[in-house]
């Protein structure tokens, strides 16, 4: 008699656990910062209502860099990147410190990726911006004659004063290749400081992983299949890390069944055709946002050398037949 | 001969109880969503076990619901990237329309649904 009791005690404290499922995940997104759609997902704890209020803090992080890393519109009462490009050969302006910040971090990454990623290619990349927002065909002497305006010492830092000066008129910055990465780490560090470690962000593609699921479990991720976008074509389990993918297949235009898309090899000064995706895990959003653009303008081996060189990095490279190619360290599974 | 049967009886107990379990467990469907958002807002939200095909704000993109998956059918955006997207069927998956504003995605977050409802 007893063991029935038992039994029948175990049984519904197992129909229990299986009727509640209490919701996993908190989402919020918005289409509002950097040109791209943002989510924001929360896998913890706290209440809904405490989710919403960090909603509005993280809102509020990604519309400071926002409207501080814009070199299309100025903003009334603060100066940013295109009250610089505009002063290039002019004078020296001064700017918020962590606009002072986050070009000190670009001269870095302009370091540790050997050149590849520079944000003073300004120059070649506004004539691609123009020919894409015109859907046209591109000057070639206008490129030539823009790579001579892109050397990184033209960038005059004053960290004492927080000013800033483009000392070459025709030169100018351009910081597509960093700014989602550097905004997720910026929203990463407002997380851990207030203690939320199960947190999931996703900038336009640029993913950032705060901690790990509340078991302890990794996170699934993939990589679409360039060729159909409607699959995935590498699936990924992460924690604690960043995960960026830059690829050919989404942001592009056509004239006459040729395709442009935006990432620009600064060699050849053409849209680059080494790879359609090509995808970096590192810890760093902001190096892993610059390098999945620097390697995508590089072929395999470049590439290779330079992440090993770095250290810490893992790299996903899917090429123009669509195969796949990847680094040692990662939980991954191809799908044909 | 009474401990054998008092065996015999414990074992069908455990069997009805996880045929039981097995039963509820299948026959529980649970319950997902489609949520639209405009612009990061709510404006809409379906269940994705009811097939409905749905003109999303005035006519940028039409959804639909077909076989438990959702996906956007026609989209007036250039590149018509959301609509090349496919179907979506899981929790945090979701189909964006950039030029438009529009995103659906997959939750199972019952509040809401019942909350657009009224």
């Amino acid at each position: 008699m007893k063991k029935i009791i038992l039994i029948i005690f175990i049984y519904i404290n197992t129909l229990l656990l299986v009727s509640c499922k209490k919701r996993e995940v908190y989402e919020a997104m918005s289409f509002n910062y950097f040109d791209t759609v943002s989510y924001i997902y929360s896998y913890g704890e706290e209440q809904e209502s405490e989710f919403n209020n960090n909603v509005k803090e993280i809102f509020k992080i990604l519309e400071k860099y926002h409207k501080l890393f814009d070199i299309y519109n100025e903003y009334e009462g603060m100066n940013n990147l295109r009250t610089i490009n505009k002063n290039a050969g002019k004078e020296f302006i001064e700017v918020d410190k962590d606009l002072i910040d986050f070009l000190v971090y670009c001269k870095y990454i302009y370091e540790i990726t050997n050149g590849e990623t520079n944000i003073m290619l300004g120059s070649v990349l506004s004539i691609w911006h123009e020919a894409r927002l015109n859907k046209e065909e591109v000057n070639i002497n206008l490129l030539e004659e823009a790579i001579n305006y892109t050397d990184i010492e033209y960038l005059k830092i004053d960290p004492e004063e927080n000013k800033v000066l483009i000392s070459e008129e025709k030169a100018s910055i351009d910081v597509g290749a960093i700014v989602k990465g550097y905004a997720c780490e910026k929203i990463a560090e407002y997380l851990y400081k207030n203690n939320y470690t199960s947190y999931v962000l996703n900038l336009g593609g640029n993913v950032k992983m705060i901690g790990s699921k509340k078991d302890g479990g990794m996170w699934k991720t993939g990589i679409k299949d360039p060729n159909d976008i409607s699959r995935v074509k590498v699936s990924l389990n992460l924690s604690n890390t960043s995960c960026v993918t830059s690829g050919d297949y989404e942001r592009y235009y056509e004239i006459d069944g040729k395709k442009y898309h935006h990432i620009i090899d600064k060699d050849t000064l053409y849209p680059s055709n080494y790879f359609s995706s090509v995808t970096i895990i590192c810890e760093d959003s902001g190096l892993a946002d610059a390098l999945s653009t620097a390697l995508f303008c590089m072929d395999y081996n470049e590439g290779y050398r330079l992440i090993k060189q770095i250290g810490g990095i893992e790299v996903i490279w899917i090429d123009k037949n669509n195969d796949v190619f990847y680094t040692e360290g990662l939980d991954l599974k191809v799908y044909e | 001969m009474i401990k054998k049967k008092e065996n015999i009886v414990v074992v069908i107990v455990i069997l009805v109880l996880l045929l039981s379990l097995f039963i509820i467990k299948t026959i529980k469907k649970e319950g997902k969503y489609v949520i639209v958002r405009l612009d990061g807002e709510i404006v809409n939200v379906y269940d994705l076990s009811e097939n409905g095909t749905y003109v999303l704000n005035d006519g940028s993109n039409i959804l639909c619901i077909s076989n438990y998956k959702a996906f956007l059918l026609k989209a007036t955006c250039p590149d018509k990237l959301c609509v090349k997207q496919g179907e979506i069927d899981e929790i945090t998956e979701s189909i964006v329309c950039l030029p438009n504003k529009i995103s659906i995605a997959i939750s199972n977050n019952k509040e809401s649904y019942e909350y657009k409802k009224n």
